[in-house]
This record gives structure tokens, C-alpha cells and sequence, in this order.
């Protein structure tokens, strides 16, 4: 077995669980069909996923034409993500021969929590856990426009017993809410997620400090590893905190 | 002075995002725009790779995060 596969399976189910989760908070109906674990919504492009098919050997062309043709119709979602794991090179194979195209590219990244992850206090930079809905409203608007660039989240979200385990963190210098930070906990492996900063307030460290922050709260909460996916705009930050790419996480698109 | 390369992208920039009037610099990158969302950074690849008869690897989609990093990747490509 490939050393990597167990950091891969941790990358691919908290992920799943993730927008499982925000799924359920956000009514958007979420189903497993056909070996993979949908969010979807029928009408929304984004952010409805097919995540990570698990796909028998020796299915994968009947799989890919089968995916195409529903794709086609409109009966499960636009985008499809495969991890790049050895089981998956004749699946991603078959996908691009049935028409499908990888139009973006995620780093699949983890590492161990240990003693030695921690936050520098500063008399300048706060940090909360955001636990009011005026905050959770904050943080839904920073990532709304910084990450999403359309109003997907909103603050009453936050209330949902859905995300009992998504806890979000700002981060604020004199006014309000400048850097944001997260994680999902599964058991003993929490992912990071909605790790943002306002481009006005970029290249002063805040984004590492907030990752700082989610990582020890995350090591509080009893978790001993940790996941994420990042672009490559961040992913030198996370090498620098000590985190691996483990699998590149490939978003499928089929045109048309 | 642009080149045909600079012209033809910033042309499907326009459509993609709908902004006519968009002038775009090398350093330009979704942080500069606020229409370069992801869901509009897919439409940019696949346009791209129809218009220009081009293919992109996954590596090359990983580093696609500015105009001038798109720009060197296609140079390399020698687009139709």
C-alpha cells in the first residue's frame, strides 16, 4: 500500500464530512449515489460536488460515461474532485477520454499536531472564537467576499447542530474582522478551512497566525492530525508550518 | 505594447468575467478582481483551453494564480 494513502483518506473524508455538514446546514440536499458522496443542489453550480468516487476496478469507463451522461442531464453535479491516488489513474484516465477536463488543482496537505504548534500572542493582533451571530455574520461576509465571491454563507448557518464540529476564529487589528480561520473535527483529525485575509491587510503574517491559532485550538479539542487542501497561493505558508502535500485534489469539469 | 498573446487573453477575460473595460497587468490575480472568483477561474480554463486549442497538466493548473503566470504557461505552449 502506498505510504501516502492514509493521509489521503484523512484529506478525502474530512472534506466530505465538511461540505456534508455545510450541506445539511444549508438544506442542500446531500446523497451518496453511484460510490460517490454528492452535495448537491439542483439549479447551483457551486458549491455543489461530487466528491471522490469510489469506483471498482475495471468500472471505470462504464463509471465516467455514466457520470458524463447524468452530469449531461443535470441529475448530479457540475464538478466532480478525484484525489490523484494510485487506485485512481485509470479512473481519471477514463474521465478525460468521456470529455471530462481538470480545470482547477487543490494541494491535499497534512501533518501531525504536536507540542510544538503555537500561536505568537501580540498586544496588536485579536483573536476570538467566533460565538455570537454578529461575529459569525463578520466571518460569513469576509469569506462571502474573499473566498466565495458570491453570498454562499450566512450567519445563521453557525446555529446549525450540523456544524457542532466547525469551530471559526477571527482575527481583528484596530476595527473589525481582518483574518479568519477554522476547523472540522473528526474524531482525532481536524481540517482547516476558510483560512482568509482582506487583501488590505495581506503579507503582515496574519494568515499564519490564524492558521497558528486553528491549529492549537484544534490540538485543545483533542486532535492529533491535521488536513487541509490549499491553493497555490498558500500552500508555501502551510510547508513552512510543517505540512506535506500528500495527493493533489483535481476538480473535473465536463463543458457543455 | 501588447503582444497578440496579452490581446487574445485579455479578450476572453472580458467575456468570461463580463467586463468589457478590463485592463489587465502581468501582477493582475483574483485578489484584483473581484469577478475572478472560482467558479469564474473554471469558465477562464476551459475558455482557454478551447480558444487556444491548448491542454493544461496539473501542475501547470496549480500555478495558473496571475495573469502572468497564465501568460508563461501559454507561451510555452505556442497557442493556435
Amino acid at each position: 500500500m502506498n505510504p501516502a494513502s492514509p493521509y489521503i483518506d484523512l484529506i478525502e473524508n474530512n472534506l466530505a464530512d465538511f461540505y456534508s455538514a455545510w450541506g445539511k446546514a444549508m438544506n442542500i440536499p446531500v446523497y451518496e449515489q453511484m460510490g460517490m458522496r454528492l452535495v448537491y443542489a439542483k439549479g447551483r453550480a457551486w458549491p455543489a460536488f461530487a466528491l471522490f468516487p469510489v469506483v471498482p476496478e475495471g468500472s471505470e469507463s462504464g463509471f465516467a460515461a455514466l457520470a458524463a451522461e447524468k452530469m449531461t442531464t443535470g441529475e448530479i453535479p457540475s464538478f466532480l474532485i478525484c484525489t490523484n491516488r494510485e487506485e485512481n489513474k485509470v479512473l481519471m484516465n477514463n474521465l478525460e477520454n468521456a470529455g471530462f477536463r481538470p480545470v482547477t488543482v487543490w494541494s491535499g496537505m497534512a501533518r501531525e499536531l504536536d507540542e510544538s504548534v503555537r500561536m505568537d500572542e501580540s498586544d496588536h493582533f485579536h483573536t476570538r472564537q467566533v460565538q455570537d451571530p454578529a461575529m459569525a455574520a463578520e466571518f460569513a461576509q469576509l469569506i462571502n467576499r474573499e473566498v466565495f465571491r458570491a453570498s454562499l454563507l450566512d450567519a445563521d448557518y453557525f446555529q446549525s447542530p450540523e456544524l457542532a464540529s466547525f469551530h471559526a476564529f477571527a482575527g481583528s487589528l484596530n476595527e473589525g474582522i481582518c483574518s479568519t480561520s477554522s476547523f472540522f473535527s473528526q474524531g482525532a483529525t481536524a481540517g482547516l478551512y476558510f483560512i482568509a485575509t482582506l487583501p488590505s491587510r495581506r503579507r503582515q503574517g496574519l494568515g499564519r497566525r490564524m492558521t497558528l491559532l486553528a491549529m492549537q485550538e484544534a490540538k485543545k479539542h483533542g486532535c492529533n492530525k491535521l488536513v487541509l487542501h490549499a491553493t497555490s497561493a498558500g500552500r508555501a505558508l502551510y510547508e513552512q508550518i510543517g505540512f506535506v502535500e500528500y495527493c493533489k485534489l483535481v476538480i473535473y469539469w465536463l463543458p457543455g | 505594447m501588447p503582444t497578440q498573446l496579452e490581446i487574445r487573453l485579455q479578450n476572453i477575460f472580458r467575456e468570461i468575467l463580463k467586463l468589457p473595460a478590463l485592463e489587465f497587468t502581468r501582477g493582475t490575480s483574483p485578489s484584483d478582481v473581484p469577478e475572478w472568483g472560482s467558479l469564474n477561474h473554471v469558465r477562464l480554463i476551459a475558455a482557454l483551453e478551447k480558444e487556444m486549442q491548448v491542454r493544461f497538466t496539473l501542475d501547470e493548473l496549480m500555478e495558473m494564480n496571475s495573469v502572468g503566470a497564465i501568460l508563461d504557461i501559454l507561451e510555452k505552449k505556442n497557442p493556435q
